[in-house]
């Protein structure tokens, strides 16, 4: 996955990454034996209700889905299918009511929008409303990464020198300073 | 295909099944800005190399291989692609999701 707004730092296009990713010793030996049989994209609006379009619902249409910016980005899963889903299943419920209405105006379609807010739908995704704005900082992918396998490998490395937590973390947290790591750990935990 | 291997776009795209038509469905609008744009993001997203590095500071675009993910709309900072999908029943078609 790579965010669009990080785009500008790539050093080689993504269909070269994409390669380098699939080739990596811990990716190959997960996909061993496979086959190429389609190659494809797909963009997904991390953004989820931020970007959700200013109307779901009006004379005649119904917005479900992605396109309705119903996707939760939780750093290493995204979740939309279930979403996708359940309003798909509440627009057929808003539609059938209309049906009886004979009329699928703005005004009887509305009884979308209060079903989806009964719903887990805009529950969970008002919940997590911010998350992608911590999600999409890459320090995240990188320093801490680094970060914690420089700790454990410090850590469980046996050459002789004795290892306390404390000072093997001091030693393993690279250019993190201290600050960095309270206010990310702050961050992280208000909207996540 | 051996996997063992960096595999070229072109042998990637190569594995879909694609009904192309001739007239375009993405159009790169005004060549001239995009010898404006320095950072050319559209060289580097779009999965399917579709945008290549053209004389002079241009881009090529070719729709062929385009996999209708819509990145490069996204992603110009100067608006300066005309997207649409294939007309009906053209364009790339996935048969595994
Ligand atoms: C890499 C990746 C991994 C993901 N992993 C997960 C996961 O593990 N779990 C999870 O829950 N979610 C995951 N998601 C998110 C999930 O895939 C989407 O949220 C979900 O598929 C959205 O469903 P949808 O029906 O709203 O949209 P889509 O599945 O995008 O369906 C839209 C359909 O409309 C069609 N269409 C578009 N324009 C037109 C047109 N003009 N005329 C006719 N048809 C048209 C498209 O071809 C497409 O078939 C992932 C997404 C990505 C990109
Ligand atoms: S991003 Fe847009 S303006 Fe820039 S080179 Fe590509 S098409 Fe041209
Ligand atoms: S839609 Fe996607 S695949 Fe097609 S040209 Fe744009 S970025 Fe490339």
């Amino acid at each position: 996955m790579v965010y669009l707004s990080y785009g500008y730092q790539l050093d080689i296009p993504v269909h070269d990454l994409i390669e380098e990713f699939r080739l990596h010793p811990m990716v190959k030996r997960l996909i061993k034996g496979g086959q190429l049989l389609e190659y494809s994209a797909h963009l997904t609006p991390v953004a989820g209700i931020n970007a959700a379009p200013p109307k779901l619902y009006g004379n005649g249409y119904l917005v479900v889905g992605d396109a309705a910016g119903f996707l939760l980005h939780l750093g290493i899963i995204i979740r939309g299918v279930d979403f996708a889903m359940e309003s798909g299943r509440l627009a057929a419920e808003a539609v059938t009511k209309a049906h009886d209405l004979g009329k699928y105006d703005e005004e009887s379609l509305s009884i979308y929008g209060k079903l989806l807010e009964g719903s887990f739908v805009l529950r969970e995704l008002r919940t997590f409303r911010n998350a992608h704005k911590v999600l999409i900082d890459p320090r995240l992918y990188n320093d801490y990464v680094r970060m914690i396998n420089n700790l454990l490998r410090r850590y469980f490395e046996v050459d002789g020198t004795p290892r306390k937590l404390g000072s093997t973390f001091l030693e393993s947290k690279g250019k993190l300073t201290l600050i960095d790591l309270a206010k990310d750990a702050i961050r992280l935990v208000m909207n996540l | 295909m051996s996997l063992d291997r960096k595999i070229p776009i072109e042998e990637r795209l190569n594995s879909n099944a694609w009904d192309v038509d001739q007239r375009p469905h993405i159009r790169i609008i005004d060549p001239e800005q995009c010898r404006k744009c320095d950072k050319k993001p559209c060289l580097f997203l779009c999965p399917a190399r579709c945008y290549t590095p053209g004389p002079d500071g241009t881009v090529l675009f070719s729709h062929e291989g385009c996999l209708e993910c819509g990145t490069c709309r996204t992603v110009c900072p100067e608006n300066n692609i005309e997207w649409n999908y294939p007309k009906s029943g053209f364009g790339v078609q996935y048969r595994f999701g």
